[in-house]
């Protein structure tokens, strides 16, 4: 009976954790004055030569976007070099990348036309071909800011930093109630989490794009592991792990094409649920042994490594819950409702509550998005089945020895319509077909 | 204060917090005084030989022992009561009766039963049956037992507990037949004559309305309840022991946390007159007071409440503010390790941080704090009562409401009683709202009457929505049975609450933002 009270209560005591670190995370964003400072970097005299990774897999609808923002980058041309890596493309992305490099000698391409396809792969044989002190990657979908390679190196002055991340932002945010749900979502990851973890030196994600690394460091750390599905993650903590830190920029926005329907929903984050518990399992003891990372930094590490499983606890709890009605409840039926009541108020959308995706879209200066937030009860729903399936699956395929195989999110280039509106508006010419 | 201080003070007070929320519930279970008068007790029996002279006396004596030892598991008290009870044995007449005396026969068969429930004999349930036919055969037609209150409430309370035993119908319908008389002499007050004579009504008819589940006495039972609390001292006692435990004992049996007060001052007056020694001065007064105290515990802490206490809550908001503050002394204490600036030089770009509103978190806190505190008095507890049972009505539900309780036949024919505490009052989910929003919401730019009519607007919006909500969860009781109940309370209710939260938290902050944008077209 004691055992049962302990456990119980030690689940109430991590769900409140969550609780408190996202309410932290919220006044932080919204108040902290004393945050790290966010330095205007084409004032400084600091341009590294970067290189820009950018994989590409049949991405003919959105590959010229991007790779005629780089040639308006605002970085010195001198300094940069931008390899554009054709991931065994079938449809027109290898001969839209020869042609841009033809034209511009900054821009490089490699071909990988045989072995295993794969993002982490295809990063892997760029940075083979990298010669930048820095090295940059963005995905073929997104579209970022013209001084964003300045925004982000600058913080590589400082020796400590190991790598930086800048902010995604949804493009395509009018597609459909989808595309609405993960533009909260992303309200609340970037502005309130990623900006409150920086402010307070906890544990910056890396999101796996709109960042980069030193390459020295990156290539000490092996590259991208092709057998891990949240590479980010995973690159993440072998980052600080290796006695570096992350630098959130926040000023440094980049757009990117956010999945529109439930199902392409679904896929995509069940490959972020099922790839972050598997670095969980892989990070998680030596984080807390780690003599690198100070106590705080472990606490933060912690809870955001065991952030996928918050909805495989609940998934549990409903399924005690529905028990219950069968069956006379038991003793600890009041501690249950306890935690279900935290689990409620700590959980709902993409692992940010409710009130930290408000604060986020406020601090955006947005007015009418916050009447989607109610909606967002549906995302944490289905949250709870995905990751409860995620888990299941990588348990189960640890016994069979089986392999995920990615399933790639498909950029049908929606995101296009939204810029040539912007450009026509601006008096410019059109960006993309 | 020294912050390494600081922050140690609020570990330990976090862990003894834990440790508190732990230990205090097990630590609530033994009834020390209780257990001090049933070891006197117990050496009073060796003193006297076996029984004590007085024959209500050693009843009561038996009485008490046996219900200490259910809950001590103590064999001596079982050893004792045993003993007490083979004296009773030899005592018995042939006709059944003990000295030809109704009282004296509902209190023989009374202490029997206790004893055959705990041992299992039917040397102890046939004695009983014989004195339950007795009581039976003197009965008088108009169901009294010799036309006194007193006596035919103590028969009644004994022909239940023979029927509980027995499970013959011919206890279970003599009681009935008595309950009925007994009714007709309740005075238009809620009285039944005396103090006394009241008490043994009440415990009686509440008795029988558990065991029989569908008695038509409950209004007369609560009725009476009623006046007993109303003429309760001001020490928290009746009068003399023996009516104060008598009380306590009728109004334990409700169970009712409407009389948890009255309850808990009758109880502390007893223990505060407890002697060193354990006793209330005689057998009968000690075995009396050891039975009420011990039925007082087994209502306030035992199985027949519906809804059960919930000790979490206090301590997860303990828990919620200690980790906030720790993170609070986190964030003031971080240092930066390295400044830009100093290597470099030119400008910084500070990201836009909103100057915090103080003065409207304290008024808004403020606000809410004075709300959960009204909420708290029993009367609001009544009057939100009173609308479930209105609502209630409407759907067709037949019930009735004692103070903060609802009373209902479900469709199965058993029966539910709905409390509503403070749980239940919507102070929980006004307490969570206020924590979530004022602080966050509050700070925010913008006037403060605006976010004073915010808060408002959503304290009245929660309210009914809390109404709302446990009314449908009645009305769930009451159609789909208890299991159904429990469900949606327990699960689907902070499931429920958690969409009128979710909608003014947005209202609140889509409202400051008109307000502000309106203010900067303004001023431009």
């Amino acid at each position: 009976m004691l055992i049962i009270d302990l456990v119980l209560s030690l689940l109430i005591l991590v769900m409140l954790a969550y609780l408190v670190r996202h309410y932290a995370f919220t006044l932080t964003a919204a108040f902290y004055r004393r945050g790290q400072r966010h330095f205007i970097s084409h004032v400084a005299d600091y341009y590294p030569k970067v290189s820009i990774l950018l994989p590409a897999r049949n991405e003919e609808q959105v590959i010229e976007r991007i790779l005629q923002r780089m040639t308006e980058l605002t970085y010195p041309k001198e300094n940069l070099e931008v390899i554009a890596i054709d991931d065994g493309s079938t449809d027109q992305t290898g001969l839209i990348t020869d042609r841009f490099a033809k034209i511009y000698r900054y821009i490089k391409v490699v071909h990988r036309i045989e072995g295993p396809h794969g993002k982490s792969r295809a990063l892997n044989d760029g940075l083979k071909q990298a010669t930048g002190e820095v090295v940059l990657c963005f995905d073929a979908d997104y579209f970022p800011q013209r001084d964003i390679v300045e925004k982000l190196t600058v913080y590589f002055a400082d020796p400590e930093v190991g790598a930086v991340q800048g902010r995604v932002t949804v493009l395509n945010e009018q597609d459909s109630l989808v595309s609405k749900i993960v533009t909260l979502e992303r309200i609340g990851g970037y502005r309130v989490d990623q900006v409150a973890r920086d402010d307070l030196r906890l544990i910056p994600q890396f999101g796996g794009t709109v960042g980069g690394f030193r390459r020295s460091l990156i290539q000490s750390l092996g590259g991208w592991n092709p057998n891990i599905l949240a590479e980010d993650t995973d690159l993440t903590f072998k980052v600080y792990l290796a006695g570096y830190k992350i630098r959130y920029v926040n000023d440094a926005e980049c757009y990117e094409e956010a999945v529109r329907d439930w199902s392409s929903y679904w896929r995509q984050r069940y490959r972020w649920a099922r790839g972050h518990m598997q670095c969980a399992f892989s990070h998680l003891v030596s984080l807390i042994k780690s003599r690198r990372i100070g106590f705080w930094e472990k606490v933060d590490g912690t809870l955001l490594l065991s952030i996928y499983f918050v909805p495989v606890l609940i998934g549990l709890a409903w399924g005690a819950g529905v028990l219950a009605y069968f069956i006379e409840p038991p003793w600890w039926t009041p501690y249950f409702w306890g935690s279900v009541f935290v689990f409620s108020y700590s959980s709902v959308g993409n692992f940010a509550p409710f009130f930290e995706i408000g604060m986020g879209a406020y601090l955006d200066k947005r007015s009418r998005i916050y009447w989607l937030i109610p909606a967002l009860l549906i995302a944490f729903v289905l949250n709870v089945f995905i990751c409860t399936k995620a888990f299941i699956d990588l348990a189960l395929s640890r016994l069979r020895w089986d392999r995920y195989s990615w399933v790639k999110t498909v950029h049908n280039g929606n995101g296009n319509h939204y810029l040539n509106k912007n450009g026509k508006r601006n008096g410019s010419s059109q960006l993309c077909q | 204060m020294n912050k390494t201080l600081f922050k140690s003070i609020l570990c330990l007070a976090l862990v003894s917090n834990m440790i508190a929320g732990l230990i205090i519930p097990a630590l609530a279970a033994p009834l020390p005084s209780v257990e001090k008068g049933a070891n006197w007790l117990v050496i009073k029996q060796e003193s006297y030989g076996g029984c004590e002279y007085s024959f209500e006396g050693s009843t009561w004596a038996i009485i008490g022992l046996d219900a200490v030892y259910r809950n001590t598991h103590n064999a001596t008290y079982l050893q004792s009561a045993v003993k007490g009870a083979d004296r009773l044995l030899l005592e018995q007449s042939g006709d059944g009766g003990f000295s030809s005396e109704i009282r004296n026969t509902a209190f023989g068969l009374w202490s029997l039963c206790e004893v055959y429930k705990d041992t299992g004999k039917a040397v102890y349930l046939t004695a009983a049956s014989r004195a339950g036919d007795w009581l039976i055969g003197v009965q008088k037609s108009g169901g009294s037992f010799d036309y006194y209150e007193s006596e035919t409430a103590v028969s009644v309370l004994a022909l239940t507990k023979l029927y509980e035993c027995s499970q013959q119908d011919k206890y279970k319908n003599t009681a009935i037949h008595a309950a009925g008389w007994l009714v007709s002499q309740q005075k238009s007050d809620g009285s039944f004559h005396e103090i006394i004579d009241t008490s043994e009504s009440v415990a009686a008819l509440v008795d029988l309305y558990w065991s029989t589940s569908r008695s038509p006495y409950n209004n007369s039972a609560m009725a009476g309840a009623k006046w007993l609390s109303g003429v309760q001292h001001f020490d928290g006692s009746w009068g003399s022991i023996t009516e104060t435990c008598w009380a306590l004992f009728a109004l334990s049996e409700t169970g009712l946390p409407t009389y948890a007060k009255a309850t808990a001052n009758a109880e502390n007056y007893l223990e505060r007159i407890q002697a060193n020694d354990g006793s209330w001065g005689e057998v009968k007064y000690t075995g009396m007071a050891v039975s009420a105290i011990k039925n007082y515990y087994d209502y306030a802490y035992g199985e027949r409440r519906e809804i059960p206490e919930i000790p979490g809550p206090p301590i997860l908001l303990a828990v919620f503010v200690g980790l906030l503050a720790l993170t609070a002394i986190r964030i003031s204490s971080a240092t930066a390790p390295f400044r830009f600036e100093e290597v470099f030089g030119g400008g910084e770009y500070a990201p836009s941080r909103e100057k915090p509103q103080y003065l409207h978190v304290a008024i808004g806190l403020a606000l809410v704090l004075l709300l959960c505190r009204v909420l708290l008095y029993t009367d609001v507890w009544a009057i939100i009562t009173s609308a479930i049972a209105q609502t209630l009505s409407f759907g067709n539900v037949a019930n009735f409401v004692v103070g903060s309780t609802i009373v209902l036949h479900l469709t199965d024919e058993t029966l539910m009683w709905v409390m509503v505490t403070w749980q239940c009052s919507g102070v929980l989910s006004l307490m969570i709202f206020g924590l979530i929003s004022v602080p966050l919401l509050f700070p925010l730019r913008g006037p403060l009457w605006v976010k004073v009519l915010w808060l408002g607007v959503s304290c009245i919006v929660g309210l009914s929505w809390n109404l709302v909500r446990l009314s449908l969860t009645v009305f769930s009781a009451y159609y789909f049975g208890v299991s159904a109940f429990k469900f949606i309370h327990f699960i689907v209710g902070p499931f429920i609450d958690f969409i009128w939260m979710v909608v003014m938290w947005v209202v609140g902050l889509s409202l400051i933002m008109k307000t502000e944008k309106r203010q900067r077209k303004e001023l431009m």
